[in-house]
C-alpha cells in the first residue's frame, strides 16, 4: 500500500504542478515590464538596455555619458544572440546626490532546439553620473548581455 | 578524396562499436552472474531513467514558481516571452516523464506483490541505494544552496533577495521527497539477495564521505574568512568589511551545515555495522585525504618559512596562514577523527585487514618516494642550471631560485623523511619470507605498477635529453633554453633511473623467493615418489581433520553481513555452508555488542573441536561436533 500511495502522491503532485504553471504561463500576459520615467536612474538604465536589446546603437550612446577629454562617447562593441530571450529586473538603486549606482539581474535563456534549453544569470551594477540634468552611464561601457 | 578523415571515421566507429559490445557483453555476464531477468533490468532502468528527468524538471519548475512568479520583482525587460521560454520545456519534461515513470513503478510494484521473490532480487536493492545516492547528492548540494542563500538574506546583502532562497527552495523539495519515498521502502525491505548489502553500505559509505568533504571544505572556508577579516592582507580600498565577510562566509558556513548533517545522519547508521572490505575503503581513504592535506599544507608552510630565511621579503609575507592553517587543522581533523576506528579495522585477524595495513604501507612508502624523487630531479636541474647558465641568462630573478629551492628542499625532506621511515617497516615485513608478505596485491602493484611509470617517464626524458644533443650536433645554434630542457631531462632520467634500478632489484628478490617456494612444493612429489613401494602401496590416509573448517555456518539470506562481524569479533574465519530460505525463515537479524560477545565467549569454551553456528531471525545456535 506504501508504495501505491507514492506513486499516486508523485503522479498528482507532478500534475498540480503542471496546471499550475500552465496557468502561470496563460495568465502571464498581463506581466509587462514597469516604464520607469526617463529623468531616474533606473529609467535610463532600462532604456539604455532596451534599446540595445533592439539593436539600436546610436539611441544607446546616447545614454553613455561623454570621456573627459576629446568629448567622444565610447564605442559599444556589439554582440547579437538572437536565440536568447532575456529577462531585466531592478535589484537596487542608490542615489547620492550627482551619482547613482543601479544593480540589475540579467537572465537569458538559450534555445539550442525544440528540447534543450539553458539559462544564465548576471548581476551588472550601472555606475551614473548627473550630467547638465541629465543622468548617463559612466559604466560598464561593455555589452552587459 | 582525403582518406585521412574517412580512415579515422571508420576507426573511431569500429572502436565505439568494439566498446558498446564489449560493455553489453559485460553487463550481460554480469546480469546471469546475479540471476537478474531482462526484463526485470529493463523495468528498472526505465523507471530510473523517468525519475531522474520527472524530479530534474520538476524541480526547475519549482525553482522558476516559487523564485520569479510568487514574487512580484521590478521589471526592467522581458515579461511574460521569457517566462514561456523557461517554462514550456521544463513542463514538457515532466509531462511526458512522470506518466512513464509511474507505468514502470506500477509494474514493478505488481510484479514484486505478485511474487515475493521478485522483491528480494538484487536489482531492486540497486535501484533503491542507486536512486537514494543521486537524490542525496543533489540534496546535499541544493541544501547547501538554501542555507547559503538564508544566511545572506539575514545578512542584508543587497543584490540577494528572497527569490533566490524560494528558488533554491523549490530546486530542493523533488529530490528531497524522492529521497524520503526510496528511504521509506529501502527500510521496510532489508537487502535480501546474495551481495545486495554492498550497494546499501555504498550509498552510506559514499554518502557520508562526499558530506565530511562537503563540511571540511567549508570549515576550512570559514576559518580562512575569519582569519582574513581579522588579519588583513592590506588595507580595504572598497567595500563594506562585514558585507564582504558575509559573503564569503555564507557559502561556508552553509557548506559546514549541509555536510555535517548529512555526515552525522549517514555516519550514525553504518558506524556499528558490518562490511569490512567498504568499511576499510573508506576508513583508508578518509585517512589518506587527512594525511594528504596534512602533507600538502605542511610543506607549504615549510617552503615559505625556508624562502623567509633564504631572504624573500614581502607586505603579505605570512598571509598564507589564514589559508593554511585552517586547511592543516581540518586535515588533522579528518585524520584522527577516523583514526581510533581505522586502526581497530586493520587490526581485526581478517584477511581484508592484512591487505588494508600493507595497501596504507606501501602507499605512504610510494607517497615518499614520489615527493623525494621529483625533489630531487628538480634540484638536480636548479644546480645544473645556477652553476652553467645562470639566472641572468635563463632571465630569471633571484625570488624565482629561492622559491624553487625551498619548494623542492623542504619536499626532498619530507618525501626522504616518509620513504626510509615506511621503508624499515616494508624491509621488516618482507624479511619474514612469508608468501602471504610477498604475493599480496598491493606489493605487486607497488613492485610492477612503479616499474611501469617510472619506465615510461625515464623513456620520456631520454628522449628530451638525446634530442638537444642530436640537434645541436647538428648545428642548431646553442640557446640557454635548450640547455635548461636538456638539464631537466637529464636530471629527471637520472633519478628514474635510479628508481628503476632499485625496483628491479626488489623484484628480483621477490622472484627469488617465490621460485624457492615453488621448487619446495615440487620436490614433495619427487620424494614421495622415491618412497619404498609398501608404502606407496598403503591404502590412502583418510583426509587430514584441519582440511575441515573449524568454523561452519547457515545464515539466513538477509543476516550474511553478520559473519564478517563475528569474524572480526573472534579473528578467525567462517565458512558459509549455505543460507537458509528467507520464506521459511526470513527477516533480519539484530546482534547488539553484549549480544556478539556473548556469542565469541560461546565458540571459544565450546568442547567440540567443530561449530556449526545456524542464525536466522528466530535462532542463534552454537553446535559443537566432531
Amino acid at each position: 500500500m506504501l508504495k501505491d500511495r507514492w506513486v499516486l502522491g508523485f503522479t498528482a503532485g507532478a500534475l498540480a504542478l503542471v496546471i499550475l504553471a500552465i496557468l502561470t504561463v496563460s495568465l502571464s500576459g498581463g506581466r509587462q515590464a514597469i516604464d520607469y520615467p526617463e529623468e531616474t536612474p533606473v529609467g535610463v538604465v532600462q532604456r539604455y538596455l532596451l534599446a540595445l536589446e533592439d539593436g539600436r546603437l546610436e539611441t544607446a550612446r546616447e545614454y553613455l555619458g561623454t570621456e573627459a577629454e576629446d568629448g567622444r562617447r565610447p564605442e559599444i562593441p556589439f554582440r547579437t544572440s538572437p536565440e536568447g530571450v532575456r529577462r531585466i529586473v531592478l535589484v537596487s538603486e542608490t542615489i547620492e546626490a550627482e551619482t547613482a549606482a543601479v544593480v540589475v539581474e540579467i537572465s537569458t535563456v538559450y534555445q539550442s532546439n525544440d528540447i534543450q534549453s539553458s539559462a544564465s544569470s548576471n548581476l551588472v551594477t550601472f555606475e551614473l553620473r548627473l550630467v547638465k540634468g541629465v543622468w548617463k552611464i559612466m559604466s560598464p561601457t561593455y555589452f552587459p548581455f | 578524396m582525403n582518406p585521412t578523415p574517412f580512415t579515422t571515421g571508420i576507426a573511431a566507429s569500429f572502436a565505439g562499436l568494439a566498446l558498446w559490445v564489449m560493455a553489453g557483453w559485460t553487463i550481460n555476464r554480469w546480469r546471469h552472474e546475479r540471476e537478474l531477468s531482462a526484463l526485470s533490468a529493463y523495468f528498472h532502468l526505465a523507471s530510473f531513467i523517468s525519475l531522474v528527468a520527472m524530479t530534474v524538471g520538476l524541480a526547475q519548475v519549482l525553482e522558476i514558481l516559487l523564485g520569479d512568479v510568487m514574487l512580484d520583482r521590478p521589471e526592467l525587460l522581458g515579461g511574460a516571452d521569457e517566462l514561456r521560454r523557461r517554462l514550456v520545456p521544463r513542463i514538457a519534461v515532466v509531462i511526458v516523464a512522470t506518466p512513464i515513470w509511474a507505468f514502470h513503478w506500477t509494474l514493478i510494484q505488481r510484479r514484486a506483490r505478485a511474487n515475493v521473490e521478485e522483491q528480494r532480487v538484487f536489482i531492486r536493492t540497486l535501484y533503491l541505494y542507486l536512486t537514494l545516492g543521486g537524490a542525496a547528492v543533489a540534496s546535499l548540494f541544493l541544501l547547501r544552496s538554501v542555507v547559503a542563500h538564508a544566511v545572506l538574506l539575514f545578512a542584508g546583502v543587497t543584490e540577494t533577495h528572497s527569490g533566490n532562497f524560494l528558488g533554491a527552495v523549490g530546486l530542493l523539495i523533488p529530490p528531497l521527497a524522492v529521497w524520503w519515498a526510496h528511504w521509506r521502502l529501502a527500510t521496510v525491505e532489508p537487502p535480501a539477495a546474495p551481495g545486495a548489502v554492498v550497494p546499501r553500505n555504498f550509498y552510506f559509505y559514499v554518502v557520508a564521505g562526499l558530506a565530511l568533504f562537503v563540511a571540511a571544505e567549508g570549515a576550512a572556508a570559514a576559518a580562512t574568512a575569519s582569519l582574513n577579516a581579522l588579519f588583513p592582507a592590506g588595507v580595504l580600498l572598497t567595500g563594506e568589511p562585514l558585507d564582504l565577510l558575509a559573503r564569503r562566509q555564507a557559502p561556508a558556513l552553509a557548506a559546514m551545515l549541509a555536510g555535517t548533517a548529512f555526515f552525522f545522519w549517514h555516519w550514525g547508521r553504518v558506524r556499528a555495522e558490518p562490511g569490512p572490505r567498504i568499511r576499510l575503503a573508506y576508513l583508508l581513504f578518509m585517512g589518506a585525504a587527512g594525511i594528504a592535506g596534512g602533507l600538502a599544507t605542511g610543506i607549504w608552510m615549510g617552503r615559505e618559512g625556508l624562502r623567509y630565511l633564504l631572504g624573500h621579503q614581502a607586505i603579505d609575507q605570512w598571509h598564507f596562514l589564514t589559508v593554511a592553517i585552517p586547511l592543516f587543522v581540518v586535515s588533522g581533523a579528518v585524520f584522527f577523527s577516523h583514526r581510533p576506528a581505522l586502526l581497530t579495522a586493520v587490526s581485526a585477524g581478517i584477511n581484508s585487514a592484512f591487505v588494508a595495513r600493507r595497501l596504507a604501507l606501501y602507499s605512504l612508502n610510494l607517497t615518499g618516494l614520489a615527493l623525494g624523487g621529483t625533489a630531487m630531479a628538480n634540484l638536480i636541474r636548479i644546480l645544473l642550471e645556477f652553476y652553467t647558465a645562470g639566472y641572468k641568462e635563463l632571465n630569471r630573478g633571484p625570488d624565482w631560485w629561492r622559491d624553487q629551492t625551498s619548494l623542492f628542499v623542504v619536499m626532498a625532506l619530507v618525501g626522504v623523511t616518509i620513504w626510509a621511515i615506511t621503508q624499515r617497516r616494508l624491509q621488516s615485513a618482507v624479511d619474514t619470507g612469508e608468501r602471504e608478505e610477498i604475493r599480496v596485491w598491493p606489493r605487486r602493484l607497488y613492485l610492477y605498477g612503479t616499474l611501469v611509470v617510472v619506465l615510461v617517464i625515464a623513456v620520456i626524458n631520454a628522449v628530451g635529453v638525446v634530442r638537444p644533443v642530436i640537434a645541436i650536433a647538428l648545428g642548431e645554434p646553442y640557446v640557454p633554453i635548450l640547455a635548461a630542457g636538456l638539464y631537466t631531462a637529464l636530471a629527471n632520467t637520472a633519478i628514474a633511473a635510479a628508481i628503476f634500478w632499485y625496483f628491479t632489484r626488489m623484484a628480483r628478490a621477490d622472484r627469488a623467493l617465490t621460485a624457492e617456494e615453488a621448487e619446495a612444493e615440487e620436490a614433495v612429489p619427487e620424494s614421495e615418489a622415491l618412497a619404498p613401494a609398501a608404502e606407496s602401496e598403503a591404502p590412502e590416509p583418510a583426509p587430514e581433520p584441519d582440511a575441515e573448517p573449524r568454523i561452519s555456518a547457515i545464515v539466513s539470506r538477509g543476516a550474511i553481513a553478520i559473519i564478517p562481524r563475528i569474524e572480526s569479533a573472534l579473528g578467525e574465519s567462517i565458512t558459509l555452508l549455505g543460507t537458509l530460505d528467507l520464506s521459511v525463515d526470513g527477516g533480519g537479524v539484530e546482534l547488539s555488542q553484549q549480544r556478539l560477545a556473548e556469542l565469541v565467549a560461546d565458540i571459544r569454551s565450546s568442547p567440540g573441536p567443530r561449530i556449526l553456528l545456524i542464525i536466522s531471525h528466530h535462532r542463534l545456535d552454537v553446535i559443537p561436533y566432531g
